[in-house]
């Protein structure tokens, strides 16, 4: 009999503690995609470099539709150096921001900065520079490979199907480095009079870039074209060029739309580049969090915001940083 | 002799709570035990379908060819076009995101009015809009994007502008051979596959994932 009443507690007390467990679960276990910060108003824009004025303005328009949204933002320089981005996600987490707005250093190194936001519960959006994970709510990047197979079309019919070339790519551990380039290729590499002579990374930056052409010119100076994978790496290239007599000669080709660079396609000095829109990304991941942290959980994981094509032709439609009017 | 019962009684309680706990354990772990990885493994990588682009390409070719009566009719997408092009737009094209020109999966027939180093162009009865037969190297989205049978979710960026290529080099060998063939002014042909309109000028280029004369 008082083995029965054993089993009979045992059982009562297996399912009561059941009960209790299933109460206490709530959401967690089931949910995936984190809750936002508890009750915060703090967002992070963490923005691969300020020593870019587009990463400038795609980080300032970032704060400033956040702003408008009642966010306090603080904006984190990680100056291309995934260590110092992991250092902003140690801050960000223990000062329990709401939503990290993401402009990433590394497309693989910088997944583990998202996944320790991730786990504390701070999602995070990716703007302009997409990372090799779906860790992110949403990825807000431009349609890099698109726009670099529109300034390959425009490069084959600038060069008559014929020439010697070179290729300055940017940060190699970046996505966007690549589809720039698998895009450009896509077309170029079809026109067997074409011939790509060099192809080395200048990191985005524009004093590499002026010193990787001066080397590349010193080994040869048979060139018509140069192909580089943002603005920045053209404008230094263009300065090389110009130092070595071949400005005007040998057309040079960018990526971005800066502003810088669109003065230099108004004079000539480079022919082509294709428009990035920063603001209209940066705005667009801005709302995506705010939307986010109201609660919305239907938007995009991945969305590519569409690249122009400028050249001199049609530069009078675009200026600062976007098609003017818009 | 009541000792013994009173000490079987004992190991036989714990015997069943023992037994108890190990259900309730077995069911219900008080803990798990995870790197901070995991949640990476589980959730970052985003590897897309196993197959290749190509691969890939050839399945969405073959169910593009199955599915051409969900193209719009050609006279259908200008008459629209004609009456309010963001309209026709929003009813009959497709854009995988933010700006850019929409795709449109149509099919129809033309006459054979001349040809150009980019292509076949038709006349297309009762509309003044002339539709480009893209012949030579082909580029752009319009085959993968112009359907509802691919998502980008579905791969990571590099496999989905792949996919795009290898789509475009099916079109290539596939459809280009037997457009040479009935390239001659004044055949009319019907044609399906996926468009937009040019950039400059108002041609409709249309990719073509089949091409046939009109019998």
């Amino acid at each position: 009999m008082r083995a029965l009443r054993s089993v009979i507690g045992a059982v009562a007390g297996i399912i009561l503690a059941c009960g209790l467990v299933a109460c206490s679960r709530g959401p967690a276990e089931s949910t995936p995609a984190p809750a936002p910060g508890a009750q915060s108003r703090q967002i992070a824009v963490v923005v691969s470099t300020l020593n870019n004025p587009w990463f400038v303005v795609l980080a300032n328009t970032a704060r400033d539709e956040a702003q408008r949204r009642n966010y306090k933002v603080t904006i984190f320089d990680s100056q291309n150096d995934p260590a110092k981005e992991a250092a902003h996600f140690e801050n960000i987490v223990a000062s329990r921001y709401a939503a990290v707005l993401l402009n990433a250093t590394d497309a693989e190194g910088s997944v583990a900065n998202v996944m320790k936001a991730r786990v504390a519960n701070i999602p995070v959006f990716t703007m302009d520079r997409e990372i090799n994970s779906r860790a992110p709510v949403s990825q807000v990047l431009s349609d890099n490979y698109a726009g670099a197979v529109d300034v390959a079309i425009e490069f084959v019919e600038q060069l008559g199907e014929r020439g010697r070339y070179v290729e300055l790519l940017g940060i190699v551990t970046d996505n966007n480095t690549w589809n720039r380039s698998k895009g450009f290729h896509s077309v170029v590499d079809r026109y067997p009079g074409l011939e790509m002579i060099a192809q080395q990374s200048a990191e985005f930056d524009r004093s590499k870039a002026l010193e990787v052409m001066e080397s590349i010119l010193q080994r040869s100076t048979s060139i018509d074209a140069v192909f580089c994978g943002n603005d920045a790496m053209a404008l230094g290239a263009y300065q090389a060029l110009l130092s070595a007599g071949l400005a005007g000669k040998v057309k040079v080709f960018g990526f971005d739309g800066s502003d810088d660079a669109l003065a230099s396609i108004a004079e000539g000095k480079l022919t082509a580049t294709a428009m990035q829109y920063p603001k209209t990304m940066a705005r667009m991941v801005a709302e995506f969090a705010d939307r986010y942290l109201q609660g919305e959980r239907n938007l995009p994981a991945r969305l590519p915001i569409h690249v122009d094509l400028v050249t001199r032709g049609n530069i009078g439609e675009f200026g600062e940083h976007g098609r003017r009017g818009e | 002799m009541a000792a013994v019962a009173s000490n079987r009684r004992r190991w036989r309680a714990v015997a069943i709570w023992g037994l108890a706990l190990g259900i309730f354990c077995w069911v219900l772990p008080p803990f798990h035990v995870r790197t901070l990885d995991a949640p990476a493994a589980s959730v970052a990588r985003d590897s897309g379908p196993s197959q290749s682009p190509a691969h890939s390409a050839r399945e969405l070719w073959k169910q593009m060819l199955g599915t051409q009566e969900r193209a719009v009719p050609l006279s259908t997408l200008l008459a629209a076009f004609e009456r309010d092009p963001g309209a026709a737009e929003q009813e009959y094209g497709r854009r995988i995101g933010h700006g850019g020109p929409a795709f449109f999966f149509v099919t129809g027939s033309g006459r054979v009015l001349e040809s150009t180093r980019k292509g076949v162009v038709l006349e297309i009865a009762e509309h003044s809009t002339r539709v480009l037969l893209v012949t030579g190297p082909v580029f752009g989205n319009s085959l993968r994007d112009s359907t509802s049978l691919v998502q980008i979710g579905d791969f990571d960026s590099f496999q989905f502008n792949a996919l795009s290529a290898e789509l475009n080099l099916l079109s290539e060998r596939e459809v280009q051979p037997r457009i040479a063939a009935l390239n001659r002014p004044g055949e009319v042909l019907n044609f399906t596959g996926g468009a937009r309109f040019a950039r400059r000028g108002g041609a409709l280029e249309v990719v073509a994932i089949d091409v046939s004369p009109l019998k």
